[in-house]
């Protein structure tokens, strides 16, 4: 019988936890009554137009067309017509009947893409149909469309947003999406917009019961604004075509605003191609493709300036005193001093404009010891940290703060690197001189070499370079982007580096005579960033006109030789379509554009 | 049979439960089918089961007029009629939810499984009642677990688990039969070690475990010597387990040590053991190996048996990973359903819950749901209180019987219903992980219906004739 006791004993203790478990659950806790509530209401979210980009002459770069979703619910799919949708959708029965055996296992409530993204036109004759066609419905969705396939490192893309973002954003929700890189990263708030909300009653199956609360505490969407870019699509386009084939970037400034005229990374990609359908196979091939078209390189890739540096150097020299306009230095093909560099043939000697004519390695190895060697220094750290100053202050080694995602700050060696690459105490002058000629530890991205353009423009100051230059019709950016920035040279000391980069286009021996161009004074520097892993960079930045300049532009083409070599051109020629609006070299066009660099790369 | 018909009046209480059950059942069934108003509508759950109920009566009436003879003769027979049912619905069974358990017969579907268990209830009666049949031969063993594991298996087979763990409640029949209660104990203690392994640090685990073996050791000792010897043995391993942890400033596994501290002691008290032997101290020695080794193979049974959806819900019962979106969706939203309920409930019709269809097979493994958002603490605690005095009924009127094939087979009842019960809420209120189990008399399903009616009237027939 004590079986029997025990028995019961077990029943009565498995009543009675459940008993006290429905007790706490339904008599003490709360916050069940409260989930309950929120359960069975449903917000379904308005979404938003996103705001379209136009470029500075009001053509548009990024717009929003609609396209449908052809969405199943399988639960009410009967007497599928596989014919009917052949011709409806335009596609061949197999790949109907594929997509149809993808879906028809599944058997629960939710819904399932039938074909994606499909065109205004093909939809109407869908909806011409739809009585034809039952468990099959559409839903609205809006897509990215660029009318000239262009600027697509410029622009960026939108995605749907990944956990992450969920996680550290309570604004997105799953499905929602995102603008990554470009303006549609560094305007996402503006562009986005804001999302609706109408909440109503609904059952699990989502099935609509009634609005809650009438519609009381609904919002509405409120619709992304548009943008105005500072890019000339125009320019924007040619020089994407200038640089085809070639790899590098180039960045065009108008110096009086420090508006972006144009930013060309090479090789780009259509942006319209991260929009459509194929999406993801695109994605996908971008990524796996070794030059990097996604890598925005006028932006995120420091390079060493090479001789255009010296534009920088010999401002500084003038500044410190320990240069004047009509120091001479004789070269007699290269610096003697330290481990030597070399220069190559041209007059000598050399004065301030003249040195900046024929790019003298000497002069500035010269110019640049002095400056560190400088009395008014206590010691070569001293002079070389005063120095480094001043060259950040011409917005190196540090984010000039563009409003472009993944700026790059570049470098410029310091002593704490000196320190901890040769010891302290363990070099000189002479050990680092190649920062004299802009080699060495030092790496400035092309935006960077535009910039300095830009200041010898300006004779002194520039404004930070921006790509966008009004928000809506008339809502300014941030304010920041309207302040002077001064570099903290005297205005008297830029117009013998102007009338030097002036001689460098047109006078005899002058490196960038490629760069002369009929009707306009051009100013220009070449350069040639050394590269360890191949073939040298080609580098060239300039100006024009001469006077009230219009256009600051900074070339870098990677391996492709001296400064004087393509850059020099490509930069001649960007600047006089924009000021012209016409080629008058069609040679040295035709010539740009059949180059191919590519696969010259040397290693 | 030539047996006039025999009727007599069945125990009045048990079937006036059943009723109240069934009616009560039906409502909450006609409850969750929202949208529609009509009473009998026989496309509807609440139509059907309407029908199944009148069918599950008829039959009752039905079993209480066959011969009184016709159960115990025939039990074998309805148990291989069972396992066929099973074989065939292994091989040309429906699948309905990934389990393969249901037989489409023309009009009817239904699920072998719940016939298999008044079947095999009646197999079990039969064997453990045989003339001279007792459970202390291994060969008896073998084949009384047999009987059970047969159907246990095939529906296994099925991958219907819900159904295949309520054949493992025939335990408590066998415990009345004579088995001893050591096993329901070491049962008892198994699942506990298992829960609180996957819950807590295996430190605290050994450590428990080492205290309990500690106390018995104690309380069965004769010499305090002896004990003391052993624990300074235990004590010197695990202050060295320390002094090697901040000396050597390695990352030490605690259970370890714990465990070689006591393995330490068993063998130092061991050797005493040989000089005074007492059982009781080897049964603590023995605990304490089989629990440890239980402890460390929990992982293994966890990560490497069980399927992954097995481990979410028990995750999810067990509160280690918050999930009410995928495993832990039924039981959340059962959970809501029920604590929205409050003390009075929604009231009849007004449940949004599981009338908005938030929990899902709210008509059947979740009715509960329902009972619990309408009807609210009161309905439940109704609701709890009759499977509470039907059971004790069933157990009070089994132990009458003077036929001991019925009071085995009422035991049978028993079992089965208070594991369905007892499972079946547990999981609707996040106690146990989801086995889909119905609720008897309660859910929506035509065979369970039918089956639970079979199972309890054949045991009401023989009490009002063998009582």
């Amino acid at each position: 019988m004590y079986a029997q006791r025990n028995i019961i004993i077990i029943v009565v203790t498995v009543a009675g936890i459940l008993l006290i478990r429905l007790f706490f659950l339904q008599v003490i806790d709360e916050s069940y009554k409260i989930t309950a509530a929120n359960n069975a209401m449903r917000y379904d979210v308005e979404y938003p137009a996103r705001g379209i980009i136009y470029d500075r002459n009001g053509k548009i770069l990024v717009e929003n067309i609609t396209t449908y979703d052809i969405m199943i619910a399988p639960r009410e799919l009967k007497d599928v017509d596989t014919a009917e949708l052949c011709s409806t959708f335009q596609l061949s029965v197999d790949e109907v009947k594929n997509i149809l055996k993808s879906i028809g296992k599944k058997r629960d409530f939710r819904s399932f893409p039938f074909l994606k993204q499909v065109a205004p036109e093909r939809y109407a004759v869908f909806r011409e149909r739809a009585d034809r066609f039952h468990g099959f419905y559409s839903v609205v969705r809006t897509m990215r469309q660029y009318p000239r396939n262009i600027g697509g490192n410029v622009l960026g893309y939108i995605q749907e947003v990944d956990t992450s973002v969920v996680n550290r954003n309570p604004y997105y929700k799953s499905g929602d999406y995102i603008g990554v890189s470009g303006i549609e990263e560094s305007y996402e708030n503006v562009l986005r917009g804001k999302k609706g909300v109408s909440i109503s009653l609904r059952d699990s199956r989502n099935r609509f019961v009634e609005p809650f609360e009438n519609g009381r505490r609904d919002t509405a969407a409120i619709p992304g604004k548009n943008l105005i870019s500072s890019i000339d699509s125009d320019l924007q386009e040619y020089v994407q075509m200038l640089m085809q084939n070639k790899l590098g970037s180039v960045v065009a400034i108008e110096p009086s605003t420090g508006e972006i005229l144009a930013l060309v990374s090479s090789p780009t990609f259509n942006p319209a191609i991260l929009s459509g359908v194929n999406r993801q196979q695109n994605y996908a091939e971008l990524t796996l493709n070794p030059d990097k078209p996604m890598f925005n390189r006028a932006i995120m890739s420091p390079q060493p300036p090479g001789s255009t540096f010296k534009l920088v150097n010999g401002l500084i020299g003038l500044d410190e005193g320990t240069l004047t306009p009509s120091t001479s230095y004789s070269c007699s093909g290269h610096y003697p001093y330290g481990r030597g560099v070399g220069c190559h043939g041209h007059i000598s000697p050399v004065n301030f404009k003249q040195s900046i004519m024929v790019s003298c390695n000497s002069y500035y190895c010269y110019a640049f010891r002095n400056i560190l060697e400088n009395k008014k220094y206590a010691s070569v750290d001293e002079a070389l940290t005063a120095w480094r100053e001043k060259v950040m202050r011409f917005g190196f080694a540090r984010q000039l703060g563009v409003d472009l995602p993944n700026e790059k700050a570049g470098i410029v060696a310091s002593k704490k690197l000196y320190d901890r690459y040769y010891g302290v105490n363990r070099w000189n002058p002479l050990s680092i001189i190649s920062l004299a000629i802009g080699q060495g530890e030092i790496g400035a991205t092309t935006l960077q070499l535009a910039n300095m353009a830009s200041i010898v423009a300006n004779k002194g100051f520039y404004y930070i370079p921006h790509i966008v230059k009004l928000v809506g019709d008339d809502e300014q950016i941030a304010p920041e982007y309207y302040q002077k920035q001064y570099c903290g040279i005297d205005e008297s000391y830029f117009e013998h580096s102007i009338e030097g980069m002036h001689l460098a286009t047109t006078g005899m021996g002058g490196t960038a005579w490629r760069a002369r161009v009929p009707n306009i004074d051009v100013c220009g520097k070449t350069g040639t960033s050394q590269n360890p892993h191949g073939k040298n960079h080609s580098v060239f930045v300039c100006f024009a006109p001469k006077y009230d300049p219009k256009i600051a532009v900074a070339v870098l083409v990677e391996n492709s030789g001296a400064g004087g070599s393509y850059a020099a051109p490509i930069a001649s020629l960007v600047l006089e379509k924009y000021l012209t609006g016409k080629t008058s070299r069609t040679d040295v066009e035709q010539w740009i554009l059949n180059m191919n660099l590519l696969n010259s790369s040397g290693i | 049979m030539r047996d006039r018909i025999e009727f007599k009046t069945p125990d009045l209480l048990v079937v006036l439960i059943y009723l109240v059950l069934v009616t009560f059942g039906w409502l909450n069934i006609y409850s969750t089918q929202s949208d529609t108003l009509e009473l009998f509508d026989f496309s509807k759950k609440h139509g059907t089961q309407f029908l199944w109920a009148v069918i599950s009566i008829f039959t009752a009436v039905v079993v209480m007029i066959i011969s009184k003879r016709f159960y115990p003769v025939f039990a074998n027979h309805i148990y291989i009629i069972a396992l066929s049912l099973l074989i065939l619905t292994l091989m040309i069974g429906t699948e309905v939810k990934s389990s393969k358990s249901w037989l489409d017969v023309g009009l009817i579907r239904f699920q072998p499984s719940e016939i298999a268990k008044f079947a095999t209830s009646l197999a079990l009666a039969k064997l453990l009642n045989k003339y001279g049949f007792k459970l202390n031969t291994i060969v008896n063993w073998l084949k009384t677990i047999a009987v059970i594991a047969l159907p246990m298996g095939l529906i296994l087979l099925q991958k219907d688990w819900g159904s295949a763990l309520v054949f493992m409640s025939f335990i408590l029949v066998l415990y009345r039969e004579g088995m001893s209660g050591w096993v329901l104990t070491f049962m008892a203690f198994t699942i506990a070690l298992f829960i609180f392994s996957l819950l807590f640090p295996l430190i605290w685990i050994i450590s428990g475990i080492a205290l309990i073996a500690i106390a018995i050791m104690w309380f069965t000792y004769q010499s305090k010597k002896m004990f003391a010897r052993s624990t300074i043995c235990a004590i010197v391993i695990l202050v060295a387990g320390i002094i090697y942890k901040y000396a050597s400033g390695n990352d030490v596994e605690y259970d370890k040590f714990v465990t070689l501290a006591m393995i330490a002691a068993i063998i130092a008290g061991g050797v005493s053991l040989f000089l005074w032997s007492k059982k009781i101290q080897w049964y603590a020695t023995v605990f304490f190996f089989c629990s440890t080794m239980l402890v460390y193979s929990v992982d293994y049974v966890y990560d490497n048996v069980m399927k992954p959806h097995h481990r979410s819900r028990i995750e999810d019962m067990l509160g280690i990973k918050e999930d009410i979106k995928d495993a832990g969706y039924n039981t959340y939203q059962s959970k809501v359903a029920i604590g929205s309920g409050g003390f009075l409930g929604k009231g009849f019709l007004q449940g949004t819950q599981t009338k908005l269809n938030f929990v899902p097979e709210q008509s059947t493994d979740f009715i509960f749901c329902t009972i619990g958002e309408e009807w609210g603490f009161v309905g439940s605690f109704a609701v709890i209180a009759l499977y509470l005095t039907l059971l004790i009924r069933l157990l009070v009127l089994a132990e009458r019987q003077k036929l001991p094939f019925a009071r085995t087979y009422g035991y049978c009842v028993v079992s089965i219903i208070f594991f369905h019960f007892a499972v079946n809420i547990a999981m609707t209120v996040g106690l146990a992980p989801v086995i889909g189990i119905p609720l008897p008399f309660v859910s929506a399903g035509g065979s369970s219906l039918w089956s639970f009616t079979v199972l309890l009237f054949i045991f009401l027939k023989m009490d009002s004739i063998y009582k």
